[in-house]
């Protein structure tokens, strides 16, 4: 397990402000690789700030962020993604006029150096998306479009998956096929990876992690295994307002 | 290229074959047809439309419209007039010229390739800049791009001559060589399209934050794709100059901007075969309407000097396109099958 955080993602002390309004203060997280960690928290606490924190969309103020023994703090996103940093975002952001095939095809390519087409095949295999193929990702259903995103991210071989919200809009029996999805990924033999997911469904965060960090107004109030932090009184105070016995 | 798909380029080999076939077919029915005026119409076609395909492989695959393209355009055109204009004749027109460009006097080939040299070097010195700016930035700052080079082009007097204008550039092009330069523009442009960078730089069109958090470098294919589109803009100004014999500065400006541009937004601007069937449907436009501008007689009516009823004709189609068509008539699609 030490072995796993230490190759994961280690996040120390990072903190970020906006205009003085502070978004993330003295935050430390470690997703070590081939766990599941949720990061909740009510809106506006800080989640997606530290998603783009990590993936290098926004630079960070203070603290540092390692992969691996690599100290990616500063640096530019696409450089954070061929060192294995992959994300998907809360409204989807796919190449919607390029094919299902040419958007795995573009993640592939940014890090591989051969056998691109056997890749994209058996990711497309892989993720049930071989009859969309050359089907323009714009035209696709929304949950197939969820698919992709994750699809397209994992073409890229992350060390770490950074999923936000990746069950928003999608119904019931989506979610489930969302929550097998990626309890698959992360044992996977070949797409394994350690995973960082942010969601509303605080029910299916639950379920599908091993651990969680919870955020409230840009600091860390609890941290731990699920079962431990639904009972949490800070969890539940951030949450509801007042003191419940349990946050489900 | 090993990080090449093969599937990519496979589709791109069959656009190449089924564009190659359909301009062959138009340029030997043209041949065999043989009549003087349509074999200059034809001629002036397939050299526009290595025009607008040069212009389609940054536009079309970066999103990112540009104003300046028509810039190194006039750069090939200059190169390639430097390079083939006979010794005596530039002794004539351009006393002031350095030595090392009075003696030159080349052929067809090195001038096309010099005028893609030149450009590819023009397109370096202000991609490394222009690259990296914000998409609207990048837009804005080709507008000043073009103006820049429309001012060197017009008071850079010892070497083109000014306002002027060069003349005397040996005929290097007929309707044979116009179309060998367009078969292999498109051909170059597709296999751009298939590669690696291209498809890194449609992604960066549609999202440019996802296709970073995938591992692309916005910086780098963004400037890939200006040099490649300005280095083949150079090399369709050099084959336009061996044909058009004499030219000036204003050649290279505001009106030929748009007439490339407009051609590009009705084919369709991210798709190869739109930029073909755009410098087709112009054309047609422009030929059908030429004769109407100066003026005609409809029965007892007499129509006077029309002049600019090309462009305001070009301008309407524009607008009807966009209204009803506003990925052009192609739209991203290719020729010759699905992707």
């Amino acid at each position: 397990m030490a072995e796993a955080a230490m190759s994961g993602l280690r996040a120390i002390n990072v903190s970020k402000s906006f205009s003085g309004l502070q978004a993330l203060l003295k935050v430390s997280l470690t997703v070590p690789v081939g766990t599941i960690w949720g990061l909740i928290g009510p809106n506006g606490s800080g989640k997606t700030t530290l998603l783009n924190v990590i993936s290098g969309v926004l630079p960070c103020d203070k603290g540092e962020i390692w992969l691996g023994d690599t100290n990616i703090t500063g640096l530019r996103s696409d450089r954070i993604a061929r060192l294995g940093i992959a994300r998907t975002f809360q409204t989807i952001r796919l190449f919607t006029h390029l094919t299902v095939a040419e958007n795995v095809e573009a993640g592939v390519m940014a890090v591989e150096t051969g056998g691109i087409d056997d890749r994209v095949t058996a990711l497309l295999d892989r993720f049930d998306l071989t009859q969309w193929r050359s089907t323009q990702a714009g035209a696709l259903p929304y949950g197939i479009q969820r698919r992709l995103e994750i699809a397209r991210a994992l073409g890229t071989r992350p060390k770490i998956l950074l999923l936000d919200e990746p069950a928003a809009g999608l119904n019931e029996t989506e979610s489930e096929e969302l929550l097998a999805m990626i309890h698959d990924v992360r044992d996977d033999a070949e797409y394994g990876c350690g995973m960082l997911i942010i969601d509303h469904d605080l029910r299916l965060i639950m379920r599908l992690c091993d651990q969680i960090h919870v955020l409230n107004e840009g600091r860390t109030i609890a941290e731990g295994a699920p079962q431990d932090v639904r009972q949490h009184p800070a969890v539940i105070e951030a949450y509801l307002g007042h003191q419940e016995q349990s946050l489900l | 290229m090993s990080n090449w798909s093969r599937r990519r380029l496979a589709v791109s080999g069959r656009t190449w074959l089924v564009l190659s076939l359909l301009l062959l077919l138009a340029g030997g029915g043209v041949w065999l047809w043989d009549d003087a005026n349509l074999i200059r119409i034809a001629t002036n076609f397939f050299l526009l439309c290595t025009l607008v395909v040069s212009l389609q492989v940054f536009v079309g695959n970066s999103g990112i419209v540009s104003f300046g393209h028509v810039a190194f355009f006039g750069v090939g055109a200059y190169t390639a007039a430097l390079l083939t204009i006979p010794p005596n004749v530039k002794e004539r027109a351009l006393p002031m010229l350095p030595a090392i460009l009075m003696n030159l006097e080349t052929g067809l080939v090195t001038a096309t390739l010099g005028g893609a040299l030149v450009a590819f070097l023009v397109a370096l010195l202000t991609g490394l800049a222009l690259a990296r700016m914000q998409e609207q930035a990048m837009a804005m700052a080709t507008l000043a791009l073009l103006v820049m080079m429309h001012a060197i082009f017009s008071n850079w007097e010892t070497v083109t001559r000014g306002t002027i204008g060069l003349y005397g550039i040996p005929r290097g092009i007929n309707l044979w060589v116009a179309l060998s330069g367009i078969i292999i523009i498109i051909g170059l442009a597709l296999l751009f399209k298939a590669s690696p960078t291209g498809l890194h730089l449609q992604a960066s069109r549609e999202q440019p934050l996802a296709a970073q958090t995938i591992g692309i470098n916005l910086v780098r294919v963004r400037l890939i794709g200006w040099l490649v589109s300005g280095a083949l803009m150079g090399s369709a100004g050099a084959l336009w100059a061996q044909n058009i014999l004499a030219f000036g500065p204003d050649q290279f400006y505001f009106v030929e901007t748009f007439t490339v541009l407009s051609m590009l937004v009705i084919g369709g601007l991210g798709s190869v075969s739109g930029a073909v069937v755009g410098a087709a449907v112009v054309t047609g436009v422009s030929e059908m309407l030429r004769d109407l501008e100066g003026g005609f007689t409809l029965g007892p009516l007499s129509i006077p000097e029309l002049p600019g009823l090309v462009q305001l004709a070009v301008a309407v189609l524009i607008m009807i396109i966009l209204i009803y068509r506003p990925e052009g008539l192609l739209g991203q699609r290719e020729v010759g099958g699905k992707r």
